[in-house]
């Protein structure tokens, strides 16, 4: 224990002083001044807090989505199975950036849909859904086969085996890999900005255009992702923790 | 108990697990279900469990149609303990049970926990009922399985190999269990490789080779096989 926590501290004392390195060698340190975002401050803190309402709407939204894609590819019918298969392949082959648009201006422009966060939310909700689905396909092959069986002859019906039996393994399952898609959405969740969505990296953009504090502004995105991020890993590891003890 | 098999046919996978076999057995209170691996015993036990559906023939358990009768109709009068529990690991020993008797047989939380708590006793496994399945050995899982089949006190119990994947210790364990449930007046069928306690606790046996039945009949008729293939699956069987 002594011996990791020295190797931590180790290793981030490289990365400060590669930081600091970095800061010295600077070209414009002498006028890099974090204190003079102080003005907008409280945008910024709309926007972190917009940007974690997004990511934890579409968090749950994709997933319920995910569940149906499972449930879609899983049918019996044919044609529903390939609906599901299809849509896999566009999402899986588009970058989140060009899926954004795409929805936006082919989806939601033509339906006559403004909202550009419901937009947002909307795309993010289609975007994460296979991964989602993934996700529920991987947590259903570690349920041990004869659970299916035992349930259908104990006489559970389906929305009961679902509720009572699977979801609470499937959670457990699934949580390292859910916090790991939720971490994907909040990093993602900067491409809104294209949109005109004011999340954290949008809102943060028109600071820096409107105070002319470019590097100061990177910096404190930069911070203020790894603000969220970091600790749900930390979080994420914990439980797997727990669980797995 | 009465079983009547006509003309049954099972295909999987291309290939034939059982050809055309026909049987009658009445009156039985436990049938064995005998055979080396392959020979089709678990088909057979899946197919008048319901569980899976023939390709072709007929099935009868008591009177009941098996395959026209409505999969939920027919789970009702029926027990199946697996050849691995199937507990569930995020429910204790006792709640495996008492969700079971809550939630498809509609018993309130006192009646599901009355009725639990008398199993677990019967079995003598007390000491065990709020564990979670992982923390149990394999003999004390199959036990609580057996348990859950029983809650619902179905007409008849269907044991596919209960203890093929337990050491000697746990297996007697289990077979302690079944041979309880025979004390009881339950009634079974089990498909086993234990041929010894086959003889305990059956009354019936079938015995099968490469999807045909080759022999059945009272389970005294083990000491006298009529039948050329079964003297020779005993005589191998007995001979270690």
């Amino acid at each position: 224990m002594i011996k990791q926590s020295r190797d931590f501290l180790l290793a981030l004392a490289i990365y400060g002083l590669l930081a600091l390195y970095i800061a010295l060698s600077y070209p414009g340190r002498n006028n890099f001044n974090l204190a003079r975002l102080w003005p907008a401050a409280p945008d910024i803190l709309d926007a972190w807090l917009l940007t974690l309402y997004i990511s934890l709407l579409s968090l749950f939204l994709s997933f319920i989505a995910g569940l149906i894609l499972y449930w879609i590819t899983q049918s019996k019918f044919g044609v529903l199975r390939y609906m599901g298969i299809i849509f896999d392949e566009v999402v899986f082959g588009s970058p989140l950036l060009v899926f954004v648009i795409a929805v936006y201006y082919f989806i939601a422009f033509p339906l006559g849909l403004r909202d550009r966060l419901w937009v947002g939310i909307f795309a993010f909700t289609l975007y994460m859904a296979p991964y989602m689905k993934t996700m529920v396909v991987g947590a259903m092959k570690a349920i041990d086969p004869t659970q299916f069986q035992a349930m259908r002859v104990l006489g559970f019906t389906p929305a009961q085996q679902f509720f009572h039996i699977l979801l609470p393994q499937l959670l457990r399952i699934m949580f390292p890999p859910l916090i790991g898609n939720f971490s994907f959405i909040i990093k993602g969740s900067s491409l809104l900005a294209v949109i005109g969505v004011r999340e954290l990296y949008g809102a943060i953009d028109r600071i820096q255009a409107n105070l002319l504090l470019y590097v100061e502004g990177y910096f404190l995105m930069f911070v203020t992702y790894l603000l969220m991020t970091i600790p749900l890993m930390a979080i994420s590891r914990w439980v797997e923790r727990k669980i797995s003890a | 108990m009465k079983v009547q098999v006509s003309h049954l046919t099972h295909v999987y996978e291309g290939k034939t697990v059982l050809d055309n076999v026909s049987l009658t057995i009445e009156n039985a209170s436990a049938i064995a279900l005998l055979g080396p691996s392959g020979a089709g015993k678990s088909t057979l036990l899946r197919l008048l469990s319901k569980i899976e559906t023939p390709t072709k023939g007929n099935i009868e358990v008591n009177g009941m149609d098996v395959i026209h009768t409505d999969e939920k109709e027919y789970f009702k009068h029926i027990g199946f303990v697996f050849q691995h529990h199937g507990l569930f690991p995020h429910l204790s020993a006792f709640e495996n049970v008492t969700l079971v008797l809550e939630k498809v047989h509609k018993k309130s939380k006192n009646e599901a926990q009355t009725i639990a708590s008398e199993l677990f006793s019967q079995f003598e496994l007390c000491d065990h009922m709020h564990k979670k399945p992982t923390q149990l050995s394999g003999g004390q899982a199959q036990r609580v399985s057996i348990i859950r089949s029983l809650a619902a006190s179905p007409d008849i119990l269907f044991f596919d190999e209960p203890t093929s994947a337990l050491d000697p210790i746990l297996t007697k364990e289990v077979l302690h269990a079944i041979l309880k449930l025979r004390e009881q007046n339950r009634k079974f069928v089990i498909v086993t490789h234990e041929i010894a306690f086959a003889r305990q606790v059956a009354d019936v046996f079938v015995y099968m080779e490469e999807g045909k039945v080759i022999e059945s009949g009272p389970i005294a008729q083990l000491d006298h096989p009529n039948s050329s293939e079964l003297k020779r699956f005993l005589d191998f069987v007995m001979s270690f």
